[in-house]
Formats: C-alpha cells, structure tokens, sequence
C-alpha cells in the first residue's frame, strides 16, 4: 500500500514534518497517533493514550507510519499545532466518544480539546487535531452510525474507565454513558484516511485500506 | 503574549519584594504550560536586545544560561532595565525557568535573591515610566508579530510558529477578536515568509468567522505566494 511504512522499510529520519503512526495493541485493538518533527527532540508521537494521559515521546519501533499526501508546508504547521495542543492540555484531555471536529466554541472563542467536550479517543484526538488545522482526514457524515461491535466497545471502554486506577470520576463516566452509540471512528480506518488522495476520504474506501492497514500490522 | 508594557499594566500595582513577585510570577505562570522552547526564545530576545540598543546592554553571561545542558550562573548582577526589556508573559515563564534553574542547581540563595530583586526594581521602574509613547493600541500584539518575523529570518521558523501559535491562542481565548483582526489587517504580507503566513492562516482558522478581515488576508497571502511561485495544490485547502 502507497505511503505506508515500516520504522524499518523506511526511517522516522525520512518523515516530513508531519504523519499518522498506527501500532497493534492485541489481536483486536490497535492505538494511533500522530508524528511530528520537533525542533528541539527529533520526531516524537502525539497521542492521547487514556483518560488524561496525552503523551508526546518518541515512538517504540512497532509503529508504522503513513505519509499523508499534504503539503510539506501545511504538515509543518500540523507539527506546529501539535507542540501547541502539548502546551496547552497537559494531561488534560479526557477519554470519551465526542465527535472531533469543531473543537473549537466560536461564540466564547474557547478551546473544546477540554472539560467543555467529554473526551476524544485515540483515533479522535488524532482527527481533531488535523481538523484545527484545516486538513479534513476523512467526510464524517460518510461514517455508519452504531455498529453493533462499536457499541459494545464504547461499553467496554467504560467498564475500564470505571476500574482504572484511579478510576475516571462518577461525573465523567455518566458523561460517556451517554455518548455510546455515537459515531466510532476505528483507528485502522483513520490510519487507511491518511493514505487517501485527495482528501478527505470517504468511509468506503478507508473501510477497504483499513484491512490492508491490519495486515501490514500484523507483519511489522 | 503581550507587549512587555501591556503585560505590566495587566498586573496589580504593588509589588512588596522579590519573593512576592517570584510568587506572582509563578501564579501568572503555572509549570504545566512553561514551555520548553521559551528559554531559546529568551535568548535570542536577549541576544537581539543587546544587539539592537546598546544602551540597554544585556550581559549575555547572566542570562543566557537558561539551557539544561548549559552552566547556571554563578552570580546574577542584573541591570533592572536590562530584564525589563524582556519580560513579556512568555518572558516571564522563562524567568520562572530560570529561577528554578538557580535553585535546582544550588547556586547559592544570595545570587537568587540578586535576581529576585533585580525583577522587582525592574518591575517597579517600568511602571513608573510607561513607555506609551510610541504605543498604538495594535503594538500590544506587533510585538509578538515582530518577534516571529525575527525569529523566522534567522532560521529559528518552528520556535516562530510555536510564538505565533500561542500568541494568537491566547487572543482567540480571550476572545479579542477585534484586537487580531486588526493584526491581520495589518500584517505585511509581502514581508512575512511562507511558513509564517501559513501559520497566521492556521491558527486563525478556529475562529474565522469571528475575524471579518480574515477572508480578503486569505485571498491577498494566496495572490502573494502565487506571484511568488511558492504556491502548490493542496497548500491552503482548508484553510478560507
């Protein structure tokens, strides 16, 4: 598949300023976050991890990375962004299943990448953050509402929200509660956005390259 | 971000001692947004102040320490002035910085004390000559449009962005639309470097609707980087 490699078919050190990484977690569930150059650490993954667990560290070598076809320009202007959402939430994006995009409440000129929206997930935050900066991964309204295997996910999301240590707060988890059964986006599906072109890519065909993206895992 | 005399007037009046202006600073700058690309930042300020106005001369040995990797210093004998020319929001979390860097390092809590009211005379004296003379209401944010187009013309373009973004966040926080619209109306546009116009137009964005001169920036930076050959498919989408 165009524009997605292995740390080792192709190094972080040839990765413009800006890219999706996507690694296997289990069997059944995978983690995705964005790459970007910086100027001081070298490339380093931007991904909300769990409930208020916003990381930004260098990657383990099991990420494969998916080259987007943007503008070096605007990518750089990604990495931008994402040094700026590290500064400006530290720690402090919740986990839950709100939409990603309009993260950003035009009438108090408020940040919603915040208490004001109950949580992103990983995939989310990851389309958020394009969204901020004009790059549309993906057409939302192409996406199917409520499979039935995304529903029981958001349930078990919450079961470990629930048990966690520390747990998310009683306030919170009501909160999502009342989220399930909103759009899911698969972070296998986001991943297959990013070898779209043009963007934004419909559900369909990030539906079929997201395939293409689990095998690739599975041989990383 | 604001310009060093605006950030001053924000603050109350009276500033008692050294160690209640290191509280308040530290109040004004909480640790988890300190950000790490200020203390180069600073130093380039630091450096280009003292290349810019001799009078002001900035003893580079003092302050440019800031670094983790570098060696703090032994002694701060600090001309208030000299600090006030950079004590900026940004400026001041890079105080914080240096601050801790001191006292991490166990420089001893006389040269500490030095610095402590070396700020404090600093920002004492700043209040009592308000430097307006010169001030038209938008300076308050050309400073920080100045510093990027500095900081981008000496190959420093991502800590140029990473001012401009956190500059203009705080604004859209704060919700003075109308102090950045009068920015961006009066952006030099055929002056400032692809990067940075990229980036006027990014971080904008969230509130484009709120900025009436936004669209007509966009239609001017995309003629400009058109008549310079700079522009490319793909490179503003999103971004009207």
């Amino acid at each position: 598949m165009d524009r997605v490699f292995s740390q080792q078919e192709r190094p972080l050190s040839e990765m413009r300023w800006a890219a999706v990484a996507i690694k296997a977690v289990n069997p059944n569930q995978r983690h995705i976050g964005i790459l970007h150059r910086d100027p001081s650490s070298g490339v380093l993954l931007l991904d909300l991890a769990w409930h208020h667990q916003l990381r930004n560290a260098p990657p383990s070598s099991k990420y494969v990375w998916i080259a987007p076809d943007i503008p070096a320009p605007r990518l750089r202007q990604v990495a931008a962004r994402c040094r700026q959402v590290v500064r400006a939430n530290p720690g402090a994006i919740p986990y839950g299943f709100s939409p990603p995009n309009d993260c950003f409440d035009e009438q108090t000129g408020k940040f919603l990448l915040g208490p004001t929206r109950h949580g992103l997930t990983c995939a989310t935050f990851v389309l958020a953050v394009f969204q901020l900066v004009g790059l549309k991964l993906i057409r939302f309204e192409s996406w199917p509402t409520e499979r039935p295997s995304d529903c029981e996910w958001q349930q078990a999301v919450i079961s470990a929200l629930e048990s966690s240590n520390p747990p998310a707060s009683p306030e919170h988890v009501q909160a999502i509660k009342n989220e399930v059964g909103n759009v899911r986006f698969r972070p296998e599906e986001v991943a297959a956005a990013a070898t779209v072109s043009p963007l934004p890519a419909e559900f369909e065909i990030c539906a079929e390259r997201a395939d293409g993206i689990l095998q690739r895992l599975e041989t990383a | 971000m604001l310009s060093d005399e605006s950030a001053l007037e924000d603050e109350p009046a009276s500033v008692e001692s050294g160690k209640d202006l290191f509280q308040q600073m530290i109040r004004q700058s909480s640790a988890d947004v300190v950000q790490e690309g200020w203390s180069r930042i600073v130093r380039f300020e630091v450096k280009t102040v003292s290349e810019q106005a001799p009078r002001h001369k900035i003893q580079p040995l003092t302050l440019l320490p800031v670094s983790p990797r570098q060696k703090p210093p032994e002694t701060a004998h600090v001309d208030p002035k000299q600090i006030a020319a950079f004590i900026t929001s940004g400026g001041r979390k890079a105080v914080v910085k240096i601050l801790r860097a001191l006292r991490d390092r166990g420089v001893n809590s006389d040269a500490v004390r030095l610095f402590e009211e070396a700020l404090a005379e600093a920002m004492q004296s700043t209040r009592r000559e308000p430097s307006s003379k010169n001030l038209r209401p938008a300076n308050q944010s050309d400073s920080f449009v100045d510093r990027a187009r500095r900081l981008d013309a000496t190959g420093r373009t991502d800590l140029a962005l990473d001012l401009l973004y956190d500059a203009i966040d705080q604004m859209l926080r704060e919700a003075r639309f109308e102090e950045l619209d009068a920015i961006i109306a009066g952006l030099p546009i055929a002056e400032c470097s692809l990067n940075l116009l990229l980036g006027f137009l990014t971080a904008t964005l969230p509130a484009r609707t709120r900025l009436p001169v936004r669209p007509r920036f966009f239609a001017e930076v995309k003629t400009e980087l058109q008549n310079r050959g700079e522009f490319e498919e793909g490179l503003l989408t999103g971004l009207e």
